[in-house]
C-alpha cells in the first residue's frame, strides 16, 4: 500500500480544488447569507485561521512521516483514545462527502435538469470516483492536476467577464453592522478550511517532503484569492442586498451575463463545480477507504471502496429533507462540528505529540 | 473478460447519454415577450411565443401569436397558458416584460417572483411599463415589425444609437435596485402610437419614477434624460437650447461623450450633492443666423448648453423629491459615506430629500459643427 508516491504539488493541488469546489458552490451563499458585503473581511480574517490549520497538519505529518492521521492518533493518544479520534475523522469525511454529493446533485436538479432523478447524479459521480480511487490516488491527483489548471483560467475568464458589470463601490459601507455578522462568516469560512484535516490522510504519500510546509503555506494564499473574487463578485453585481440570498450566487451571476451576443455563460459554472466536486467527492471517498483501512488494521483499502461509494450515495439521499435543510445546517450547526473536528482536535493531537517529543527528549538526555 | 468488459462499457455509454427530458425546437413555443395586467383581483398575463416559418399567415399579418390567461399568481397564470397552448412554453428567449400601470402601481415586487426563481426565465429581458393594456401592445400590428415583443426590445437595445436615452431597466437590476435601500428605480413608458388615426408604431413616453416597488408618476418625456445624466448612463443624446441672439430661434446639439460623477459633502449633518458633468458634441442643426467662427459665440452656446443642463437635472430632481422618489440615489451615496448618519434619517417620515442641496457643474464642449462652419442661413440678407 506505501507503493503510493505523489508529489507536494500533486498533493496541494487536490487540497485546492477539493475546498474551493464545495466552498464556490454551498458555501459562498452561506458567508454572504452571514456578513453580506463585508464577505470580503471575513474571507481576509479567515485567512490566519487556514495558516494555524495548514501549520498544525503539515507539522503533525512531518513529524510522524509515513502515517496517516488515523494511525499517528493512535501513536500520539494510545490505541483506544486514538481509536476514537479516528472514527470522528473518518466520519467526518464520509459526511462531507455525502454533503458534497448532495449538494452537487441538488444544485443539478434546481439550476439545470429539473425533471431528472438526483438519484442518477449521485450514482455516475460515485461510479466515476469509485473507479477512479480504484486506479489509485495517482490517478486521481494526476486527473486533477490537469483539470485545476483548467478550472483555474476557466474561474478567471469568468470573473474577467464579469467585471464591466461589477461596481465594487457596493462594498460600502464597510461594516455597516459591526464585526459581529463579520466574525460569524468567518468562522462559517473556517469550517470549510477545516477539510484540510484530509490532508493527513495523503500527505504520507509524498515523496518529496522537503519544502511541504512554505508550499501548505503559499497554498493558502492561493486559497484566500480564490474566495475573495467569488465572494465579492455577488455583492458588486447586485449590491449589497439582492447579493445575499440567492441559492447559487456564481451561477446566477454568470446565467445573467451578456456580452453582446455571448450570453447565457451558466455552462462555465457547471463545468468548474462537476469537476471540482469529482474531485472532491473522489478523495474524500479515498480518505474514507484507507481510514477505515487503518483503523482495522487491515493490508489493503481496495475492497472497501465500493461498499463505501454505495454507503455514500445512500446516507447522501437520507441526509436531509430538502435543500434548504443542508443550507441550514451549513449555516447554523456546520461551523461548529467541523470546526470542532478539524481544528480542535488536530490542535489537540499537536499539543500531546508536542509534549511527547518533548519528554522523549529530555528522557534521552537524562540518560 | 476484455469483451465483458467492453460490452459493459457499451452499455454504460447506452444508459447515460440518453436525454431524459428533451426539448426538440420543434416541439416547443419559444416566448419573446410577456405582458402583464391586472384583471380584478387576478393577474393576467399575455405570452407572445413566435410562429415558425411554414405557419405565417401570409402578408402583414404578425410572425407571433400571444395567449392570455388570468390567475391569482404570475406563476399559476403562467402554468395556465401551458394547457391553452398546443406546444410547450420555452421561456429562455424572452426578451421584454410589460407591466401594466395598473400592476406597477400596486407593486412590481409581487410580479418579479416567478421571473427570478425559474430557473428557465432569463434576467437580461427588458421591464417596461405602459399605460395600454400590456396585452394590447403584443396583439397590435405595426409597421415595420412582424415581432411586437422583438421590435420594443430592439428599440430599446439600439436606443443608443437613435440617440434617445432610455432606462433600459433590465430583470436583475431591477430586482437589484429594489432591495437597494437610498435608490429608486426609473422605468421606460412604452405606448401605442396613433399615426393618421390609426395605430402603427411605438413610441417611448417617459420616464416613470418608482418608489420602492411602486409607480408614483412621471417624468416629462423633454426632461427625463436627466435621470441617465446624473447616475452616468447616459451615453449618446440630443440636447435642444434657444439661440445665443434671440428666444424664438433654437439650436440642436448631440451629446457624444458624457461623463458624470457625483459627490457628497456634509456641512451641519445636511448632504451637498455636486455633479461634476462634462460632456461634448457637435451641433447638428440650428435655425438661426449666428456665425460659429467667432468664438464668443461658441462660448455662448456652451453656456446655454449647460444651463439647460442644469435645470434638466434640477427640474428633474425637484419633481422627483417632492414624490419622495430617490432617483438619483443619494440616500446610498449618504449611506455609503455617513451609515450612521443613514441609520438615523432613513425611516423618517420627513424624506432626507428635503435637505439634499444639489449642486451641478457642467463642462460643455462643442467639438465639430458637421460639414459646413457657415450655414445658408447665414448668408441671407
Amino acid at each position: 500500500m506505501n507503493s503510493i508516491k505523489i508529489s507536494t504539488a500533486q498533493a496541494l493541488m487536490i487540497l485546492i480544488t477539493s475546498i474551493t469546489a464545495t466552498g464556490h458552490l454551498l458555501f459562498i451563499p452561506v458567508i454572504l447569507n452571514h456578513s453580506g458585503r463585508d464577505s470580503w473581511i471575513s474571507v481576509l480574517l479567515s485567512f490566519f485561521a487556514l495558516i494555524y490549520i495548514i501549520y498544525i497538519i503539515t507539522s503533525l505529518s512531518l513529524r510522524y512521516q509515513d502515517q496517516t492521521i488515523v494511525e499517528y492518533s493512535e501513536v500520539i493518544l494510545g490505541k483506544p483514545l486514538g481509536k476514537i479520534f479516528s472514527v470522528f475523522f473518518i466520519f467526518y469525511f464520509f459526511h462531507d462527502a455525502t454533503l458534497a454529493i448532495r449538494g452537487f446533485g441538488e444544485f443539478y436538479t434546481t439550476a439545470i435538469t429539473p425533471d431528472t432523478p438526483i438519484l442518477v447524479y449521485f450514482t455516475l459521480m460515485i461510479a466515476l470516483a469509485v473507479y477512479t480511487v480504484r486506479q489509485g490516488l495517482e490517478v486521481l491527483v494526476r486527473t486533477n492536476q490537469i483539470s485545476l489548471v483548467i478550472l483555474i483560467i476557466i474561474g478567471i475568464m469568468a470573473s474577467m467577464m464579469t467585471l464591466p458589470e461589477k461596481d465594487y463601490r457596493n462594498l460600502l459601507p464597510i461594516l455597516e453592522f459591526g464585526m459581529q455578522p463579520v466574525l460569524l462568516g468567518a468562522i462559517s469560512l473556517t469550517s470549510l478550511f477545516s477539510t484540510f484535516v484530509i490532508a493527513g490522510m495523503i500527505f504520507p504519500y509524498i515523496y518529496d517532503r522537503k519544502s511541504l510546509k512554505r508550499y501548505s503555506l503559499l497554498t493558502s494564499v492561493i486559497l484566500i484569492i480564490l474566495f475573495l473574487g467569488p465572494i465579492t463578485a455577488p455583492v458588486a453585481v447586485y449590491g449589497g442586498e439582492r447579493g445575499v440570498g440567492f441559492l447559487f450566487p456564481s451561477f446566477q451571476l454568470l446565467r445573467d451575463l451578456s456580452i453582446g451576443d455571448l450570453q447565457r455563460l451558466d455552462l462555465l459554472g457547471i463545468m468548474l463545480w462537476s469537476i471540482g466536486s469529482f474531485a472532491k467527492i473522489a478523495l474524500h471517498l479515498f480518505a474514507t477507504s484507507l481510514g477505515v483501512a487503518k483503523l482495522f488494521n487491515l493490508s489493503d483499502y481496495k475492497p472497501l471502496i465500493i461498499p463505501i461509494g454505495a454507503l455514500l450515495i445512500i446516507v447522501s439521499l437520507q441526509i436531509s429533507e430538502n435543500f434548504i435543510e443542508i443550507y441550514r445546517f451549513f449555516k447554523d450547526i456546520y461551523p461548529y462540528y467541523a470546526n470542532l473536528i478539524g481544528v480542535l482536535l488536530p490542535t489537540i493531537l499537536f499539543m500531546f505529540s508536542t509534549i511527547q517529543l518533548k519528554t522523549v527528549k529530555a528522557r534521552s538526555q537524562d540518560v | 473478460m476484455k469483451l465483458i468488459k467492453i460490452f459493459l462499457l457499451l452499455l454504460f455509454c447506452l444508459v447515460v447519454v440518453g436525454c431524459w427530458n428533451k426539448q426538440e425546437i420543434d416541439e416547443v413555443a419559444i416566448v419573446i415577450g410577456v405582458g402583464i395586467d391586472k384583471q380584478g383581483d387576478r393577474y393576467s398575463v399575455t405570452a407572445q411565443v413566435i410562429k415558425p416559418q411554414a405557419e405565417q399567415t401570409g402578408e402583414g399579418g404578425l410572425m407571433t401569436w400571444s395567449i392570455t390567461s388570468s390567475e391569482r399568481t404570475v406563476g399559476d397564470a403562467i402554468n395556465e397558458l401551458n394547457n391553452i397552448s398546443p406546444r410547450r412554453l420555452y421561456w429562455p428567449h424572452l426578451q421584454i416584460v410589460i407591466f401594466n400601470e395598473a400592476i406597477a402601481e400596486e407593486g412590481v415586487g409581487q410580479v418579479i417572483s416567478w421571473f427570478t426563481r425559474d430557473r428557465g426565465s432569463r434576467a437580461g429581458s427588458y421591464v417596461v411599463v405602459t399605460r395600454d393594456k400590456a396585452e394590447d401592445l403584443l396583439n397590435q400590428t405595426i409597421e415595420l415589425g412582424e415581432m411586437p415583443a422583438r421590435s420594443m426590445a430592439s428599440f430599446i437595445d439600439t436606443a443608443e444609437i437613435r440617440n434617445i436615452p432610455l432606462s433600459k431597466l433590465k430583470l436583475s437590476n431591477l430586482s437589484s435596485i429594489l432591495s437597494t435601500p437610498g435608490i429608486d428605480g426609473t422605468i421606460d413608458v412604452i405606448s401605442l402610437k396613433k399615426i393618421r388615426g390609426e395605430i402603427e408604431t411605438y413610441q417611448m413616453v417617459g420616464t416613470a419614477i418608482m418608489k420602492k416597488d411602486q409607480l408614483i408618476g412621471y417624468i416629462s418625456t423633454d426632461i427625463d434624460d436627466a435621470v441617465q445624466m446624473a447616475n452616468n448612463e447616459y451615453k449618446r443624446g440630443v440636447i435642444s437650447t434657444v439661440c445665443p441672439n434671440g428666444e424664438t430661434h433654437h439650436i440642436t446639439f448631440r451629446v457624444t461623450d458624457f461623463e458624470s460623477e457625483k459627490s457628497l459633502t456634509f456641512s451641519n449633518e445636511k448632504p451637498t450633492v455636486t455633479m461634476n458633468i462634462f460632456l461634448e458634441g457637435n451641433i447638428i442643426d440650428q435655425s438661426c443666423a449666428i456665425d460659429l467662427l467667432d468664438p464668443k459665440n461658441i462660448s455662448k452656446i456652451e453656456g446655454l448648453i449647460k444651463k439647460r443642463v442644469q435645470e434638466m437635472i434640477q427640474t428633474t430632481f425637484n419633481e422627483t423629491s417632492e414624490l419622495g422618489a430617490d432617483v438619483y440615489g443619494i440616500g446610498r451615496e449618504i449611506r455609503r459615506k455617513r451609515p450612521k448618519l443613514w441609520k438615523e434619517i432613513q425611516d423618517e417620515e420627513r424624506t432626507y430629500l428635503e435637505d439634499v442641496k444639489l449642486e451641478v457643474h457642467v463642462d460643455a464642449n462643442i467639438r465639430r459643427t458637421g460639414l459646413i462652419i457657415d450655414p445658408t442661413i447665414n448668408k441671407i440678407k
